[in-house]
């Protein structure tokens, strides 16, 4: 497999982490411009477990997810609490602060005669894990596409659970949720940390597979991307955004040619769909309309 | 059952309620008249926990509800039947159902089913619109379908606002029979009337409320009727 195009699908994939992250909170009908915040502590909590730690691989990844977890539910308690604009503004706050914090963040430790771990604002070098255990790109690829694969299987089973029809209740009325004893803040909190640990799979993938991060990679335009995503592909089905990131990254950033024009591209289709089709490509009708017809073709 | 008491409600610097006594007694239909304005979707909100009083308490079988998350008021068996926000619009019909049974639904829900067979014999519409979307409802199906996810949660007492707004008149009488049934069932019903004529042939018991105070209280015959009917569209100033 050309190199060029694992890399492009490696980068599909971990996106989709964070696009899904904030497809989750559109359907609770919050909209937050901070998942990239979650996506950055993940990947470097993860690459100090692995880097400086010892841990292994996948300890690593689960740590660096419950730490994105945690701090989203941390973030939603104050802030989710309040109706309105306000968690928006919140979420960019507290991403922008989180990227601040690794500029200045220093804790390294010597390893093998080299100093290894975040250092402000030169970032955080040398998350090996998967050279030295040698893992392949292909593999690594596939690694990536695998626990995709069990995420998106976790998004259908939550679309067809109780917690799902809450959730998208408190995302059509919260008032009149509220009026059927749902407690909405609560269930708030809880998907925004279910965004955050979707998020921070993503992160850990990403520094592993980069092996360096830096803070100003988590900057607000990959919050406002992962937002767009969901709104582009559609918000009926977690399909949706994965279909946004493929546009973004499969097809405007990684063909050179047009990659100079990404940004006037991705924003014009966005503006142009919020015109003609507010609820992205795959909106819940055009959902419906495809069960229906699978439906009569089993039929 | 419900004791409303000096209960004042703002939005902003406006006061809605400026001091609200009323009391709501059980097996009984209470009506609450009064024109456009007067405050009386704001003190159904109140009571619902969705609007929090400045001044005031209401106590339902004896627990003080002001300051209760409209979460936990459901908990106590109010159901209120909301004005203009009647459903889950991408909702189908049957889940609109038992989203009223939330609170009921992982400890009962054998019984949870047997309910939704009732709404559905009850109101045989919503049997036949059951797998439909709620927003592609005609309004006083709706309106059925918000009547009758209220009675999934099984209230002691059940709240409505204008359950006959903008229906035809066919449909209001429907919805009046409707309020006459549940009260025959024992359900206790606390009622917000334009439709003052129908109103005061169902309740046992009325209130007039204008610019945010009750100014009225007593039984369906007390006042005549187009006196009523005048101070409940115009208020009583019309009168001077």
């Amino acid at each position: 497999m050309d190199d060029h195009l694992v890399g492009v699908l490696s980068n599909i994939g971990m996106i989709s982490f964070i696009a899904l992250s904030a497809y989750l909170l559109l359907i609770v009908g919050e909209i937050s411009f901070g998942q990239q915040a979650f996506f950055a502590i993940s990947a470097y909590a993860s690459g100090i477990a692995t880097a400086m730690w010892g841990w292994d691989f996948w300890p690593g990844l689960a740590w660096g997810t419950a730490v994105a977890a945690a701090a989203a539910v941390l973030v939603g308690i104050p802030t989710l609490r309040i109706r309105g604009l306000y968690f928006s503004i919140a979420t960019l706050a507290f991403a922008e602060m989180v990227r601040l914090v690794f500029e200045v963040f220093k804790y390294q430790v010597e390893i093998d005669g080299e100093m290894v771990g975040p250092d402000g604002s030169d970032g955080f070098r040398d998350i090996r894990y998967i050279f030295e255990n040698d893992i392949t790109a292909v593999e690594y690829m596939l690694m990536i596409y695998g626990l995709l694969a069990a995420v998106l299987c976790a998004f259908f089973l939550l679309e067809r659970s109780r917690l799902g029809s809450i959730f998208r209740m408190i995302g059509q009325d919260p008032v009149l949720a509220e009026m059927q004893g749902i407690d909405v803040t609560a269930y708030k909190i809880l998907a925004l940390g279910l965004a955050g640990l979707v998020a921070g799979i993503g992160g850990g993938l990403y520094a592993h597979l980069t092996t360096f991060v830096e803070p100003k990679i988590f900057n607000v335009m990959l919050g406002v991307h992962s937002l767009a995503y969901g709104l582009i592909g559609g918000l009926g089905t977690a399909f949706g955004p994965l279909i946004g990131v493929a546009i973004d990254i499969g097809f405007l950033e990684s063909i050179r040619a047009i990659s100079g024009y990404r940004m006037i591209a991705f924003g014009g289709l966005v503006a142009v769909l919020l015109i003609f089709r507010p609820r992205g490509l795959l909106d819940e009708a055009a959902v419906n309309w495809i069960r229906l017809r699978l439906r009569r073709r089993h039929a | 059952m419900l004791e409303v008491r000096d209960i004042v409600t703002s939005y902003g610097k406006i006061e809605a309620l400026r001091g609200v006594d009323l009391s709501v007694a059980a097996g009984r239909i209470t009506c609450l008249l009064g024109p456009n304005g007067a405050g009386k979707t704001t003190l159904m909100m109140t009571i619902a926990g969705i609007l929090n009083p400045s001044r005031g308490s209401i106590s339902f079988d004896g627990t003080e509800l002001v300051g209760q998350t409209p979460s936990r008021i459901v908990g106590h068996g109010i159901a209120l039947v909301p004005e203009n926000r009647l459903v889950f619009p991408d909702m189908d019909v049957r889940e609109n159902l038992l989203a009223g049974a939330y609170l009921r639904l992982a400890r009962e829900r054998a019984e949870v089913d047997r309910d939704l067979d009732r709404m559905f014999e009850r109101f045989p519409r919503l049997r036949e619109r059951a797998e439909q979307n709620a927003g592609t409802l005609s309004g006083g199906e709706q309106q059925m379908l918000a009547v009758a996810r209220a009675l999934m949660a099984r209230p002691k007492l059940l709240l409505m606002d204008e359950p006959s707004l903008g229906l035809a008149p066919l449909m209001v009488e429907e919805i009046f029979r409707i309020i006459r049934d549940l009260h025959s069932d024992g359900t206790s019903i606390f009622l917000v009337e334009q439709n003052a004529h129908m109103a005061l042939q169902v309740a046992h018991h009325f209130f007039l409320l204008e610019q945010g105070h009750v100014t009225f209280d007593g039984t369906p015959g007390e006042l005549a009727e187009d006196e009523v009917i005048q101070r409940a569209y115009l208020g009583s100033q019309a009168n001077g």
